[in-house]
């Protein structure tokens, strides 16, 4: 079933369905708040809980018509972020540095591994460029190793509809990255 | 592969390479490289699942939708509704007579139930005295490091947990004392032997010393096994065992006994096995017992140490960006990061700009200490003279980027405001109290209101 049938399903009471939708999106929300908190595995648990919760409790409000799952369930997650941020911006500063290893009081010269944290903070940035859609192809793809017959399933869309959207994100990525990458002089 | 497209940044070239085969491998490298590392845990992942589970079982549902997998909708499918329908051929007399019965069916089905209950277990009384508890003081030892800890906590939220390890200290009073005045106020860490103290922010849920005292007030249910009774410090306790997965999976399971008051029906002795790495035993608990207010007193002893870490967003870190600012643009011949977000590029260009090399990476690596040595070396290709200057400078701009990524509030304007832009914004971000630290184009740094901010950004 693809994921407008089990939304449907889900709002019918379904839980099945439900579970079919968690175990799809669980790990993708979890990477997308996990990499905004490094280094802060309950932070990161406290707000896929509370993304998930929020979007069953007003799972009634979504028509699959109208956007995608993902979508939906990245826009809660982004707003229950962007809350937490503004709560406690300083003390994930604080951590976010620690984790990175950024702020490295005894080292008399920048820290080493500022190249790989900042190279994860501009593929985070690139990623949170693209489209929705675009975003979930390359996670469906390179880090669930999904094939295009099982993202064509999932997405309900045909495998080359999904082709041009892997075609299209590859080259949003490019773009994206790229821009993040160069001067804007 | 021609060894000219990996310079001078391997890792943007790498993304832009126009061959598709490459490209994807170069995607699929850099989103597998820094991109969701870790995984939840299949405990969490499970908990959540059932939490979200019991949320759509409890959640009403819209009236008349209908189910994709059945077909039918849930109005039509209820017994409630099909009761209701049935009903609905009645006249008033019928239902009111009808109802009547009803009433009385669920009065007697609602004693009948009582009657089945089953009797409180005493784990479950445990509990329940434990809710009602308004302080405690305990003391326990760590059997295998001889660890001593002396806990006190009182009524709703203040906290003293005393810690010796008696192989470092031998007094007098404990190693270290972690002072916790109540819910919302800041705590202390007192070391006794370091002659130190050290400050944290409030925090934002309860605390107890002894946390699995907190969890046995939601056990229900009854033990895994029954020890008998005996006698501990003149008073008659019973003796139980539990498995701590079921009073919290989230707790390392190891398996607890518990020694029960029987007057009291309080815990007077716990006694926990982690499987063999550490054995806890936790003695001397003492119930409802009058505590002095002065050992939640957070104030440290007189000339100890200050070493609480400063947060980054103090003078500190004004002063070091205001450096790294000034550094950047004496190096690049006036201009500031001509960019929208500072980033690895930015920083990595002040180094080499101070004459350092490339800080990039011939291929994205996850391998830290890689990454760490090739950064050192293009650090120590700046002249030795300079490296202080250029560590604080880096540090500077690397704090801005950070800045902006954590900090919604933020904006930097680098790419049109330069040194002689006495009056321009360059950089703002939100602080802690709701007002906004501003750094302008002359590098003078000013701490304003959202008022006076929204002036500023008016000019």
């Amino acid at each position: 079933m693809n994921d407008g049938d089990l939304i449907r399903a889900v709002q019918g009471g379904d839980s099945t369905s439900l579970t079919v939708l968690y175990q799809r999106y669980v790990k993708a929300v979890w990477r997308y708040l996990e990499t905004h908190l490094p280094g802060d595995r309950q932070e990161t648990e406290d707000l896929v809980s509370e993304t998930f919760l929020a979007a069953i409790r007003g799972i009634q409000t979504f028509d699959p018509r109208c956007g995608t799952v993902y979508g939906w369930l990245l826009g809660v997650a982004r707003n229950k972020l962007r809350d937490h941020l503004r709560k406690t911006h300083r003390a994930v500063d604080d951590r976010a540095a620690k984790a990175e290893g950024i702020i490295d009081t005894e080292s008399v010269g920048p820290d080493q591994s500022l190249v790989a944290a900042e190279a994860r903070e501009t593929v985070l940035r690139t990623l949170d460029a693209l489209e929705d859609e675009e975003r979930l192809a390359l996670e469906m793809k390179y880090l669930e190793s999904l094939s295009v017959r099982e993202m064509a399933d999932r997405l309900g869309r045909t495998e080359k509809a999904v082709e041009a959207i892997l075609y299209r994100a590859r080259g949003s990525f490019r773009t994206a990255y790229a821009r993040q990458q160069t001067r804007t002089e | 592969m021609p060894a000219n497209r990996h310079e001078p940044n391997n890792l943007e070239t790498a993304v832009m390479l126009p061959n598709d085969e490459e490209e994807h491998d170069r995607v699929g490298a850099l989103l597998r490289c820094h991109y969701g590392a870790s995984e939840p845990t299949d405990r969490f992942l499970e908990r959540l699942h059932q939490q979200l589970l019991s949320e759509l079982a409890g959640s009403p549902q819209p009236r008349g939708r209908r189910l994709p997998t059945t077909g039918q909708s849930v109005e039509t499918a209820s017994p409630w509704n099909r009761l209701t329908r049935w009903t609905g051929g009645l006249d008033t007399k019928w239902r009111i007579a009808l109802s009547g019965i009803g009433a009385a069916a669920m009065g007697l089905l609602l004693v009948w139930t009582m009657s089945l209950t089953k009797p409180v277990s005493a784990m479950e009384k445990m509990a329940a005295e434990i809710r009602k508890a308004k302080s405690y003081r305990y003391a326990a030892i760590e059997t295998k490091r001889k660890t001593r800890m002396t806990g006190y906590w009182l009524a709703p939220d203040s906290v003293r947990l005393d810690i010796t390890d008696p192989s470092r200290w031998k007094g007098p009073g404990p190693e270290i004392s972690n002072i916790v005045p109540g819910l919302n106020k800041p705590w202390i860490n007192i070391n006794n032997r370091a002659k130190t103290f050290c400050r944290f922010p409030p925090r934002g849920r309860g605390f107890s010393p002894l946390e699995r005292l907190d969890n046995f007030g939601k056990f229900s249910g009854n033990a895994d096994r029954e020890l008998g009774t005996k006698e501990i410090s003149g008073r008659k306790a019973r003796g139980f065992v539990i498995d701590t997965e079921r009073i919290d999976p989230d707790i390392p399971p190891q398996m607890m006994e518990i020694w029960i008051d029987d007057e009291t029906n309080l815990p007077v002795l716990l006694r926990c096995d982690r499987r063999g790495s550490m054995t806890t035993e936790t003695i001397d608990i003492r119930w409802n017992v009058d505590l002095d207010p002065k050992l939640f007193d957070p104030t440290p002893p007189e000339g100890y140490t200050d070493v609480t870490p400063k947060p980054p967003a103090s003078e500190e870190e004004v002063r070091l960006i205001i450096e790294g600012l000034r550094t950047y643009a004496e190096a690049s011949g006036g201009y500031y990061p001509r960019v929208k977000r500072v980033d690895s590029t930015t920083s990595g260009d002040l180094i080499k700009m101070l004459g350092g090399g490339d800080v990039y990476l011939k291929e994205p690596t996850a391998d830290a200490l890689a990454a760490a040595k090739h950064v050192i070396k293009a650090f120590e290709r700046i002249p030795e003279a300079k490296r202080g200057m250029a560590s604080r400078a880096f540090q500077g701009i690397v704090q801005i980027g950070h800045i902006q990524v954590h900090n919604p509030d933020a904006a930097y304007y680098g790419a049109t405001v330069g040194p002689k832009d006495k009056g321009k914004m360059l950089l703002r971000w939100k602080l802690d109290d709701g007002r906004y630290e501003v750094i302008f184009g002359d590098l003078r740094a000013k701490t304003v209101t959202a008022k006076q901010l929204r002036a500023i950004e008016g000019k």
